[in-house]
């Protein structure tokens, strides 16, 4: 009984209050040059990004920053596909008609994100699990059966094909830092990444940024590789040309 | 609370500290999910407001990333992360990068840095000795080291060039053995490390002593579906490959669980594996299930792969024949 009243207020509150979350600061002033534009009827998206900034470059910039803090938002919330998420959240802010009237986007973006979060929650609440599945020859497929993991395994000897790849492909610096960086264990990381940053005349967090961006662009190389691999298994189990 | 005001965190302003423990610590509760939801909140409004906060929270979770695939996360947070960050693909594609990255870093490491420095060290210690009994005595121990230098050289340089024959012997990389009208087979040592999520195993199963067989995997040709035994598809065991890893692709609709019959020509069932799981690899729907090798005499076989609907029901949708070959 205390669980529909908590869920009915807490859907109420949803439906009724939709920009509850909302900073009340976040509304304050106007986008003066989405204004000076002219435009009468723009894009929704060419609206946000005028919001955020008259120069184009920049406001992708910021737009991308706010992107990627709604990903890890909604990948430290649970919701997948959370790039998904992502975009239909700054979807929901660059179609509201008061968007030119939104002071600080990012600050905005939180509580549509939190908006999005509890509508994603209340969907699955619905979802009913069955904890008495049929056991012995009936039984559902162990999630831990030991074909998968074999199969795992070998997926993961393709990536790390494709890992060593990008790494040789890496400026050797680049690469020897990284894998410097990465390579303290436990407690003794921070100790070893103040040398590192140190010896290369950085200060801690612009090494962190550094190295964050690199293994952002090692992850990306290695998904590029998986990808073009899956592309050739298609077309050699989709044609029956002889493969090099 | 002010969970990041910077005169609550310690060491924060110091010299070479500008990432203070405490903020580490919070920003790992928050991605190990034990923070409570005011406190998530604040976290939030951090990393949406400062940039900064987002680069440390990628850093964190790089960090704990590592630190689990490493197993150096305490078995509470082990599970914490595991429930985290095994439900999605995305974050699973990510312990697997850094699982790889643990693995690939013996073969890049930074050894010219450090030889690098070891050599300024010893040039230094060198020139600094003004007796010429111990510079002739320091000639003599490089010239030692040197020739040392060279024979490990030489020896590695030899363990390199044997490698791929051991590897190949062992472990095929996975695009070879491809060939146009030829199913596509791969012989695979399971890596030793064990799979994420292996914590959490059910007793009395021992993944890393399963996943130590050499498996090789079998994707049966399309084009011989359903063709006369043994005129399409060729399997060649190797006789230390234990079992067989099917992988066929799913074409049409899907089910949710599938039945797989291995069978001779004379409709003698070998195996039946039911409840068999679609997966996606690679872009593409595919049921694996494994047959061990000793099942597989030299002879013809048809696989039927029938799927299952909810009600329990079984649809034939795929046959295919194969001819197992001994090696």
């Amino acid at each position: 009984m205390l669980d529909l009243q908590v869920k009915l207020v807490s859907e109420l509150a949803a439906e009724l209050l939709p920009d509850a979350a909302f900073p009340e600061s976040a509304f304050v002033t106007n986008c003066s040059s989405f204004r000076k534009s002219g435009a009468t009827s723009p894009e929704p998206l060419s609206v946000l990004l005028a919001c955020l900034d008259a120069d184009v470059g920049k406001a992708w910039a910021q737009y991308e920053l706010i992107r990627r803090r709604l990903v890890k938002f909604f990948e430290c919330n649970r919701c997948w596909p959370a790039e998904d998420y992502a975009d239909e959240a700054l979807d929901r802010i660059a179609k509201r008609s008061d968007v030119q009237q939104i002071r600080d986007i990012a600050s905005f973006a939180v509580g549509v994100a939190r908006n999005l979060r509890f509508e994603d929650h209340k969907r699955t609440r619905r979802i009913e699990y069955l904890d008495g599945s049929p056991a012995g020859a009936e039984a559902l497929a162990d999630p831990h059966d030991y074909q998968c993991d074999i199969v795992e395994q070998i997926d993961e000897e393709v990536r790390l094909q494709c890992l060593k790849k990008c790494l040789g492909e890496m400026p050797a610096d680049e690469r020897d830092l990284v894998l410097d960086y990465y390579s303290a264990e436990g407690s003794k990381h921070y100790k070893h990444r103040r040398a590192l940053a140190q010896r290369q005349g950085l200060k801690m967090d612009a090494l962190r940024v550094r190295m964050n961006r690199s293994r952002e662009k090692l992850e990306r190389c290695v998904d590029q590789c998986l990808a073009a691999r899956r592309n050739r298994l298609r077309s050699a189990s989709g044609s029956s040309a002889p493969q090099p | 609370m002010l969970i990041y005001d910077g005169s609550h965190c310690e060491g924060y302003g110091k010299e070479g500290s500008l990432f203070p423990m405490s903020r580490e610590a919070r920003i790992r509760q928050y991605l190990l999910g034990t923070l409570s939801e005011d406190e998530r909140q604040r976290v939030e409004d951090r990393y949406f407001s400062e940039p900064v906060i987002l680069e440390e929270l990628a850093a964190v979770e790089n960090d704990l990333i590592d630190a689990y695939v490493r197993r150096e996360l305490s078995p509470a947070e082990a599970k914490q992360f595991e429930s985290n960050y095994l439900s999605s693909p995305e974050r699973r594609a990510r312990i697997e990068f850094a699982r790889c990255l643990e693995r690939a870093r013996p073969e890049f490491a930074p050894q010219q840095r450090q030889s690098e420095s070891a050599a300024r060290k010893f040039g230094f210690t060198f020139i600094s000795m003004r007796s010429p009994a111990l510079q002739w005595a320091a000639v003599a121990a490089a010239m030692l080291v040197t020739a040392s230098g060279i024979w490990l050289i030489v020896q590695k340089g030899s363990v390199r060039t044997d490698f791929p024959v051991a590897h190949s012997q062992q472990q095929a990389p996975p695009t070879t053995g491809i060939h146009a009208g030829e199913p596509q087979t791969q012989a695979s040592t399971a890596a030793a490390q064990p799979a994420a999520g292996s914590n959490d195993l059910p007793k009395g199963r021992d993944i890393a002593s399963v996943s130590r067989e050499p498996v090789l995997t079998f994707t049966p040709n399309s084009e011989a579906v359903r063709s006369v035994a043994g005129s399409g598809n060729r399997l060649t065991i190797p006789s230390k490959i234990s079992s067989v890893l099917f992988r066929v692709p799913i074409t049409g609709a899907t089910y949710p669980t599938y039945q797989a019959d291995l069978q001779t020509v004379d409709r003698q069932t070998i195996q039946t594996s039911k409840g068999l799981k679609s997966r996606n690899s690679h872009g593409q729907q595919v049921v694996y299930f494994r047959v061990p090798s000793s099942r597989l005499t030299p002879g013809d076989y048809v696989v039927r792969l029938s799927g299952e609907d909810a009600a329990g029901r079984l649809e034939e949708i795929q046959a295919f024949s194969f001819r197992a070959l001994g090696k």
